[in-house]
């Protein structure tokens, strides 16, 4: 063998190594579609339902069942009125926000409204989300600092998140009836600095024409 | 005893099938390990759903469709119907929905392939993690940089541990992006830092500030919980050492 042959070869060599230690060491990897090897399944998977998990018994494959008629939530409770019943929400909330409005409590909302309702409300309220901006709803009637939508009552807006209108959807599936409350809260401070912004310029007059405001939303 | 041709051959038969063995044995025991086998696993979903699209450019937090994670031991994969609070509007007609469409209409669950798995006997609990403001990036990895998500960690034992042990090495702290209530506001100008930590020296110091409840062997570890403020509003605690016990994972 020539000592060309022998470079080449120990170099060969070296790399295959390097590769088998890299892969070996998991500092190496690819992806793959194929689950995962199991060549010793110990008790990996044991005979119990996961959430969402499968279910083979039942003809539909849903571990997860649904409730019976009439079952009630272990935690908080189902919201009881439909969409576009302000109404009854309103009679039914008069007492207001039962939250008081603490520096914990706007946090919290500024918290839940960031998830829930800035793709579409963006993080200001004004309506221009990144998702509304893919062609998601009406931007003037999305905008939550609008003069008219400063002047809703507390309850007409936990109705809003609690059981959606028109084309936004409910959320009183995820958010906790707490955190609605505290959504409502940090609602009312962006539309309180909305109106304070939109008036320094102009004095309080105009903004209380509302005409500054819905010009700006044009 | 043998010729000089079988002797030759027997010796070269036995240093092979030796090497052969060892690197056998090596493979099998370093190829079972969960970094080796699992990181990388990216199954194709039925539905051609994006992370990079979804998370990335549109700024949806994680919790807008996992949301739950922050009370629950299981991290929820969105229903159909929190897809179409979006879609019924946004590419209503595009092919690619076409699966969720039917869901919805039929009231059929989309049947996601599962990427993440510990063993059934490894207990392991997202709201206790979540609520001391370890950001989901800690375990999954980069999500809003993912097309087809994958799993990023081995989530071996070792991998809990290490982490339980050396939390300031491992924890990214809550970031914006994942919704993790961390008990304050944030800074004004948070919109340019939606994917960095809100509060990056959140794990500094831990030694200091934990105490241990049983002895240190057991790894056993208390933290103050702060108390409730409003009934109904979770207040997030200041990691501690993660628990070293066997029982605390495997019951
Ligand atoms: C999927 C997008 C989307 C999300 C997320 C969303 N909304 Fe809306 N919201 C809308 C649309 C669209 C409208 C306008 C409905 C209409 O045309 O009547 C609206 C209207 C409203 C209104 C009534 C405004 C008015 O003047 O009638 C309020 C209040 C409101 N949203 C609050 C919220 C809050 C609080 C959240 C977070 C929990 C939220 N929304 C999340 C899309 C959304
Ligand atoms: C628009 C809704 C949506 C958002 C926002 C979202 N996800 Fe997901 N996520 C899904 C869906 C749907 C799946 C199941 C399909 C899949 O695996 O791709 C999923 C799957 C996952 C999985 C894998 C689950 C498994 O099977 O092991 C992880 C981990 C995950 N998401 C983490 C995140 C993190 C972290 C974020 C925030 C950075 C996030 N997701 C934001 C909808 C969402
Ligand atoms: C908050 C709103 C929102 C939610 C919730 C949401 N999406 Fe989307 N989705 C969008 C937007 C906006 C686009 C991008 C549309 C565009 O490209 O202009 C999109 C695009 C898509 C696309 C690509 C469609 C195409 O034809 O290019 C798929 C697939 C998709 N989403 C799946 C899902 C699935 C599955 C879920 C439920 C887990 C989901 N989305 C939840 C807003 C949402
Ligand atoms: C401390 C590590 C850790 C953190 C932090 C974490 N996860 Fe997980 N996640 C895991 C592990 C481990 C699993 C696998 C759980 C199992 O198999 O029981 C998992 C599973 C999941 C799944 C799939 C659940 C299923 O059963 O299909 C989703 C979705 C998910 N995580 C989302 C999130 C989101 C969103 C966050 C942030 C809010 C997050 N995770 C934070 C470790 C973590
Ligand atoms: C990124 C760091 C990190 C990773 C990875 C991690 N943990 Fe933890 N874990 C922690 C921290 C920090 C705590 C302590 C939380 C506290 O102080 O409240 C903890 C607490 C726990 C607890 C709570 C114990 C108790 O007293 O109730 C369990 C159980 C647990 N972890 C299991 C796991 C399992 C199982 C895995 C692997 C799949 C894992 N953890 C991965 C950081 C981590
Ligand atoms: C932080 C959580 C945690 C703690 C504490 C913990 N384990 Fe584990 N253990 C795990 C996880 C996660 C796995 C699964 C690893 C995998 O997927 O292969 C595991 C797997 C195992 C296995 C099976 C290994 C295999 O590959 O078959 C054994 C045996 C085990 N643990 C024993 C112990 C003992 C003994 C202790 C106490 C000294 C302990 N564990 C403490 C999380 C933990």
């Amino acid at each position: 063998m020539s000592t060309a042959w022998k470079i080449t070869l120990a170099i060969v060599a070296a790399v295959l190594a390097t590769f088998t230690i890299g892969v070996l060491s998991g500092k190496i990897w690819w992806f793959s579609e194929e689950p995962p090897l199991m060549v010793v399944p110990d008790m990996d998977d044991q005979f119990h339902l996961k959430p969402q998990g499968e279910a083979r018994f039942f003809a539909d494959n849903r571990a997860q069942r649904d409730p019976v008629e009439g079952a009630l939530p272990r935690v908080g409770r189902a919201y009881p009125f439909a969409m576009g019943d302000v109404d009854s929400a309103e009679k039914y909330f008069a007492a207001g926000n039962p939250l008081p409005r603490t520096d914990f409590v706007l946090a919290r909302g500024q918290n839940r409204f960031n998830t829930y309702c800035s793709p579409c409300h963006n993080y200001t309220g004004t309506g221009d989300g990144l998702v509304q901006k893919r062609g998601f709803g009406n931007q003037e009637t999305m905008n939550l600092t609008r003069e008219q939508a400063r002047a809703y009552s507390d309850a007409k807006i936990f109705h809003v998140i609690s059981a959606g209108q028109n084309i936004m959807p409910p959320y009183a599936d995820r958010i906790s009836e707490t955190d609605r409350w505290a959504i409502v809260h940090y609602v009312r401070e962006l539309q309180q600095k909305a109106a304070a912004g939109s008036t320094q310029p102009n004095g309080m007059a105009a903004a209380a024409q509302g005409s500054t405001h819905s010009k700006d939303m044009q | 005893m043998f010729s000089q041709r079988t002797d030759r051959r027997l010796k070269l038969g036995i240093i092979g099938g030796g090497t052969a063995l060892a690197i056998g044995a090596l493979v099998l025991y370093f190829g079972m390990r969960n970094d080796v086998s699992d990181v990388g696993y990216r199954p194709q979903q039925p539905v051609p759903f994006s992370h990079k699209l979804h998370v990335g450019e549109l700024q949806i937090h994680c919790q807008y469709c996992h949301a739950g994670v922050e009370q629950s031991e299981h991290s929820p994969i969105p229903t159909t119907s929190t897809c179409m609070g979006c879609h019924i509007v946004i590419k209503a007609e595009s092919p690619k929905l076409q699966l969720v469409r039917d869901s919805w209409e039929k009231g059929i669950p989309i049947q996601w392939r599962r990427v993440h798995k510990l063993p059934d006997y490894v207990h392991f609990n997202h709201a206790r993690h979540i609520r001391a403001q370890i950001d989901c990036q800690s375990c999954h990895g980069n999500v809003e940089i993912q097309g087809v998500i994958a799993q990023n960690k081995p989530l071996s034992m070792g991998w809990c541990l290490d982490c339980h042990r050396n939390p300031e090495k491992r924890i990214v702290p809550a970031r914006p992006i994942s919704g993790i209530f961390t008990g304050e506001r944030l800074p004004e100008n948070f919109r340019d830092h939606l994917f960095e930590p809100v509060n990056s020296n959140l794990v500094a110091g831990v030694s200091a500030r934990v105490r241990p409840i049983t002895s240190p062997q057991f790894g056993a570890w208390e933290t103050d919980i702060p108390k409730p403020e409003i009934a109904g509003i979770p207040h997030p605690k200041l990691p501690g050492f993660g628990p070293e016990n066997c029982s605390a994972c495997h019951y």
